[in-house]
């Protein structure tokens, strides 16, 4: 399903050192991303894969720009957008993120869609600024609404969220984040709460949407054959550090950090009938815990796809 | 011990002149002890309101439910106790399935008491202790006194377990109890539920939509579709030759993951 190869030139997106810090408790706080660097090249797939807890969420929440607004959110490190800086940067230069370059799709649509507007305003409001007035507005969503695989998009639009199933709904987040026309999309978990056949469906949507539009896709997923059958490059988390990263099958088939080959025979053990039932033992958590610092990443987060291509 | 549904259906009832709901159209099935059964469909296929009709949850509209030749709906007091031990469930979210402000001592015990399966302080201590140790978590003391939100979604799940075999009942009726975790701590579960089987002679009603799960533990399977059962067999029947179309694209749409090995 991966697009044909293109040329990857200066990175869109540039992630060095992120380290963000979360509240927990009146004065606790929990280092849910402790070293992240990557960096996503212009209509690069990208696929960010680990387990509940391993920071992929948040990276992709800091990167679009979603984290809460509580000064006790901590964001250390650098996050550059065409070399523009943005961790310090004023609200104005977020707003223009969040508004025209970076599209969020999330798992559950509910709470992203607003319960007491019509599917067709929501889409409206999400077009780029300039193109949100006027008689062609109607054709744009309606346009938007059907690229994201909608065929009845004249009925759609006006709907409310909670008319449709679960797989329209996630179709009509990736019409929203198509609309603004952004450079990159950040799905994060977009299928895991969808039945098998229908995320089928909406994975082939996002798959020819990005591919038509030519928009970067970074793909957050604890779904490894999600992840594997849709991206190019993957970066492997644990505990709020990359701990591999590479292009996709060759990860997959030849991991090489202790944390990745662990991983991948627990998700082997539940579908290959000749591996045994396989759970990474607590006291290699534990060990990673202490010692994976130590560990380097293994693989180089930049410049490795341009020479692949 | 056979847990027997026989042409059974469950209809809700529409409110305010919508048409009735049928959730589950005729299902036939049995659940026996060291049998580990599951029943797969995507969500509206009735899987669950057919799980919550095992576990006598809900009764059904028609139709019969069976626990060794005994109807669920016409049981005395005494067989309704019987069957409530005997048949237990594992639900699928753990934090909603246990109390917050209980310890897990509190959470299992009070069903140890309830159900007189041990009597003084002691031997219901010894009790909870041994379930715990049975489901893996060891050493139990470390465990005992901490409450849900202190433990991981895993070893949440493997309390859900251990407060079901306390009770030393020959089936579970499981509804998605692994859905939720991630691979890793899923394949633990997994290996927990299949190992209790091996030693106690446990049975397994388990329903999930994930197929791969499916395939790597059931011996015989059931598939829903729309509340009805449209093909049933022994999984190496299902998986290798199904029969119905419905199977044919569940079976298809399940990921695969090809890794060069």
């Amino acid at each position: 399903m991966t697009s044909p190869a293109q040329v990857h030139p200066a990175p869109l997106l540039e992630v060095t050192d992120l380290a963000v810090q979360l509240p927990t408790g009146r004065d606790s706080h929990v280092d849910a991303v402790r070293a992240v660097s990557l960096t996503v090249g212009r209509g690069e797939r990208v696929g960010i894969v680990g387990e509940s807890g391993s920071g992929k969420s948040v990276t992709g929440r800091a990167i679009a720009g979603l984290l809460p607004t509580n000064p006790r959110v901590k964001v250390r490190g650098s996050i550059r957008f065409h070399g523009e800086e943005l961790v310090g940067a004023n609200q104005r230069a977020w707003h223009e993120i969040r508004s025209r370059r970076v599209g969020m799709i999330f798992q559950d649509p509910l709470t992203f869609l607003n319960p007491t507007m019509r599917i067709g305003r929501q889409v409206r409001e999400s077009l780029a600024a300039g193109k949100s007035r006027g008689a062609h507005v109607d054709a744009e969503v309606l346009r938007f609404l059907t690229l994201a695989g909608l065929s009845n998009a004249a009925e759609v639009a006006q709907r409310f969220p909670h008319e449709l199933s679960g797989g329209m709904r996630q179709r009509v987040l990736i019409a929203i984040a198509i609309a603004k026309t952004p450079e990159i999309i950040i799905a994060d978990e977009p299928t895991t709460a969808l039945d098998a056949t229908v995320q089928q469906l909406v994975l082939k949507t996002l798959d020819e949407t990005v591919a038509d539009l030519g928009t970067s896709l970074v793909l957050i997923s604890h779904d490894i054959a999600v992840v594997a059958n849709m991206t190019d490059r993957i970066y492997v988390m644990y505990g709020g550090r990359i701990v591999e990263t590479g292009p996709t099958q060759e990860v997959l088939a030849r991991p090489q950090h202790p944390y990745t080959q662990a991983l991948l025979r627990s998700v082997l053990s539940l579908v290959d009938e000749d591996v045994e039932l396989y759970s990474i033992p607590p006291a290699f958590r534990d060990w990673l815990r202490t010692e994976g610092e130590a560990l380097a990443t293994v693989g180089t987060a930049s410049t490795e796809h341009e020479e692949a291509h | 011990m056979r847990l027997e549904v026989r042409d059974a259906s469950k209809v809700f009832r529409a409110r305010r002149g919508g048409s009735a709901v049928v959730a589950v159209d005729g299902a036939t099935l049995v659940g026996r002890d060291g049998e580990f059964i599951a029943i797969v469909g995507e969500s509206g296929s009735g899987k669950s309101t057919l799980a919550r009709m095992l576990l006598g949850l809900i009764p059904a509209t028609s139709g019969s439910i069976q626990l060794d030749g005994v109807e669920l709906a016409s049981m005395t007091a005494a067989q309704r106790q019987h069957y409530r031990r005997s048949v237990q469930a594992v639900l699928q979210d753990p934090a909603g399935s246990l109390n917050p402000r209980k310890t897990i001592r509190q959470t299992i015990s009070e069903i140890v008491r309830l159900h007189g399966v041990a009597r003084g302080r002691r031997a219901v201590d010894d009790t909870v202790a041994d379930a715990l140790e049975m489901v893996g978590l060891n050493p139990p003391a470390a465990f005992l006194d901490r409450f849900p939100n202190e433990l991981s979604g895993g070893q949440r799940q493997r309390v859900l377990i251990a407060r079901a075999i306390v009770l030393r009942p020959q089936l579970i009726v499981a509804d998605e109890a692994v859905s939720a975790l991630d691979a890793s701590v899923k394949a633990g579960v997994l290996r927990l539920m299949t190992d209790l089987k091996d030693r106690l002679g446990l049975g397994y009603v388990f329903i999930t939509h994930d197929l791969p799960v499916v395939k790597k533990v059931a011996d015989y399977v059931y598939v829903m579709q729309s509340g009805r059962i449209v093909e049933h067999g022994p999984k190496d029947k299902i998986f290798t030759a199904p029969d119905h179309p419905y199977t044919q694209t569940l079976l298809a749409a399940s990921p695969v993951l090809d890794l060069a090995r």
